[in-house]
């Protein structure tokens, strides 16, 4: 029988520090009296994996199907133009989202971002086939996605790692909207005249920046924090 | 053969309680809870599985695999084999997705001289989990040449089910004229560190029954209401020592048996919650202050009138027309967002507490005593059952959190009121 000497506590005699306090256990005689029988098991529990090969299976082959039909179909039938590429590629983007979906468990949020931005690129580029030019996919499409993905991962980043709140969520969603803009009109008066000359976009920029100064004030001051939370209390 | 069919035609639908459970559940998160026994002789698991595959013919809501609708998930009756005992492990309650175990949402391990039962909260409460498990137990010891009487928490496992075995309570009770709001306020949440994956830390103190009582007494309260007290004394230090940015009322989620104000059978949910608090903005608090609080709020609360109310409130939701009739993944998203962001933070810690567990005389020789587990907690903080058994009481904590700070705290506050307590520990 041993005691812990911080707690008070008597300890089972298979404990070897006390669980409470982790102060460890001096009993001059503990090899004498230590008991075989394991109070607890040693040995973890691992869930039973679910297979989700059939899963797997069924979406393939459902996409699959839809893709090869419709291909078929604007060969052999209605063949005036390449109707059935971009519905190829919504067949291929939703099937990586699935497939994601199938496999968050071995994916971090990390992964299954980029997984996406990987399927919506694809879309584009298979639009783009379709399209008289496909330089605006280069051009604009790919910038426009790059940034908002590269956007969304430091988001995702951010509010896992710091302390997340209503008002840090409206921070990021207004620097991702300052952000989004200004690439959009870049991009495109790029792609247009070979110059960047932002307009409305500044004007966006403008009032999103007074916008994140105060809310970047209003979390740094918890004096101005609580005022403001009383004032528009409902 | 034709009752066969009609069996498995049958199907459940989900009680009142039970339908929020399923949509927690998460990779990592079940809501499962644990009520185990540990006999005087060493358990044999041929007869162990013998005797779970006749009892569990009895407890047709338990012999089931949940499964999705459109609108709501129900409960279908399970005919593959199992389910099947198991060497017990180290950490209990892990979770327990709806497709494993042959789609069983019950499992059974055996270890030394414990038997262990687990099942999904979607299947019922604490007290028809306690039905399986002492009928279990009454077979298990049949087959041993030890016959058991039914009666009490043991089931005759000849008889077909009462109807009331399987009914939803809450339904029958729900009669209130009005639907009491619930008021909830953000509660103090314990900081602590995660542990891995498939990691539930145990702590067990074990004391004799006689003395808490005596203890108790002197501060003229229950055994509950004197144990509730101490753990919002330690929820209380351990706040002060945390010492956050900003201070919380310290509030304990305690489900309550409502069986012994509306009498039913039922074998599935039959509960509702109370919180006793204490709010330390208002002032320091001292032990004899907390008791006092304490047992006026479950002498005022806890009675037939106020529960239900409560139950009204609960059933109300359920019936409304527009929520009926919204898809079942909606309805999940919603649930669990209410449910992370304003019911887990309603309170600071769980407790439940079975009271004296009623054994027939005919098995009590073969028992040293029985643990509860609340199972794993949904956010990072400690959840205590408590359950007594002849005189030895058994105080069962569990958390996924490093830190024992609360453990500690009550434990010490029992010693130093004067009680012997006995830790065991699965750390």
């Amino acid at each position: 029988m041993s005691y812990c000497v911080n707690c008070g506590v008597e300890l089972d005699t298979t404990l070897n520090k006390c669980p409470l306090c982790g102060t460890k256990v001096y009993h001059p005689d503990k090899e004498e009296v230590a008991s075989t029988e394991q109070t607890f098991p040693r040995k973890k529990g691992e869930v039973e994996k679910v297979s989700k090969k059939e899963y797997i299976i069924f979406v393939s082959v459902l996409f699959l199907t839809i893709s090869v039909t419709c291909a078929l179909l604007n060969v052999l039938v209605y063949n005036a133009n390449w109707w059935s590429v971009p519905v190829d590629g919504i067949c291929i983007t939703l099937w990586i989202f699935f497939l994601a979906a199938i496999f968050y468990e071995k994916i971090t949020v990390y992964g299954m971002l980029l997984l996406d931005a990987i399927a919506i690129a694809n879309y584009m580029f298979m639009i783009s086939l379709i399209t008289s030019s496909n330089l605006w996919c280069y051009y604009i499409g790919l910038p426009i996605l790059g940034v908002t993905f590269v956007l969304l991962e430091i988001v995702v980043f951010l509010s896992r790692n710091l302390p997340s709140s209503l008002l840090t969520g409206t921070l990021y969603f207004f620097i991702m909207v300052a952000a989004i803009c200004v690439t959009i009109e870049a991009v495109v008066d790029y792609y247009f005249r070979q110059t960047v000359s932002l307009s409305w976009s500044a004007i966006v920029l403008t009032v999103c920046a007074i916008i994140i100064v105060f809310i970047i004030l209003v979390l740094m001051m918890g004096r101005v924090r609580n005022h403001i939370r009383r004032r528009l209390h409902f | 053969m034709k009752e066969k069919e009609l069996h498995a035609n049958e199907w459940y639908k989900m009680d009142l309680s039970a339908v929020v459970y399923p949509t927690l559940q998460r990779r990592d998160f079940s809501s499962v809870y644990r009520l185990s026994v540990i006999l005087k002789e060493k358990v044999d698991p041929e007869i162990f599985q013998k005797a779970v595959n006749i009892a569990m013919k009895r407890f047709p809501t338990y012999k089931v695999a949940i499964r999705k609708g459109a609108f709501w998930r129900y409960l279908e009756p399970n005919n593959r084999p199992g389910p099947f005992v198991m060497k017990d492990i180290k950490n209990p309650c892990m979770p327990m997705p709806f497709k494993s175990n042959n789609r069983y949402p019950v499992r059974f391990y055996y270890h030394e001289k414990r038997i262990a039962f687990e099942a999904h909260h979607s299947l019922g409460d604490g007290t028809g989990g306690m039905h399986v498990l002492q009928t279990v137990l009454a077979v298990y010891l049949g087959l041993l040449g030890k016959p058991v009487k039914p009666g009490g928490f043991v089931l005759d496992v000849n008889e077909k089910p009462d109807p009331e075995e399987l009914e939803d309570a809450y339904i029958r009770y729900a009669s209130a004229k009005v639907c009491p709001p619930r008021i909830g306020e953000k509660a103090y949440r314990v900081c602590g560190t995660k542990e891995p994956f498939y990691t539930l830390n145990i702590v067990d103190g074990i004391i004799s029954v006689q003395e808490v009582k005596k203890v108790a007494a002197s501060y003229q309260v229950t055994i509950t209401e004197y144990l509730n007290a101490v753990l919002l004394y330690a929820l209380l230090q351990k706040q002060e020592k945390d010492a956050p940015y900003r201070i919380r009322p310290v509030k304990i989620a305690m489900p309550v048996n409502l069986r012994q104000f509306f009498p039913s059978k039922t074998l599935r949910n039959f509960i509702t919650m109370v919180y006793p608090a204490i709010d330390p903005r208002l002032g320091e608090y001292t032990f004899e202050e907390i008791v006092a609080q304490v047992h006026n709020y479950m002498r005022y609360y806890i009675n037939e009138k106020f529960m239900r109310g409560d139950i009204t409130t609960n059933y109300s939701t359920r019936k409304n027309p527009i929520l009926r009739v919204v898809p079942l993944f909606i309805k999940d998203i919603v649930v669990r967002q209410y449910y992370s962001m304003i019911q887990d933070k309603n309170s600071s810690a769980g407790l439940t507490n079975m009271g004296v567990i009623k054994v027939n005389d005919d098995m009590k020789p073969y028992i040293e005593r029985f643990d509860i587990y609340m199972g794993q907690p949904f956010s990072s903080r400690t959840n205590c059952a408590i359950a007594s058994f002849q005189d030895t009481l058994t105080i069962n904590f569990a958390s996924s959190i490093k830190e024992t700070d609360v453990e500690r705290f009550f434990f010490c506050k029992l010693v130093k009121d004067g009680i012997h307590v006995n830790i065991e520990s699965n750390r």
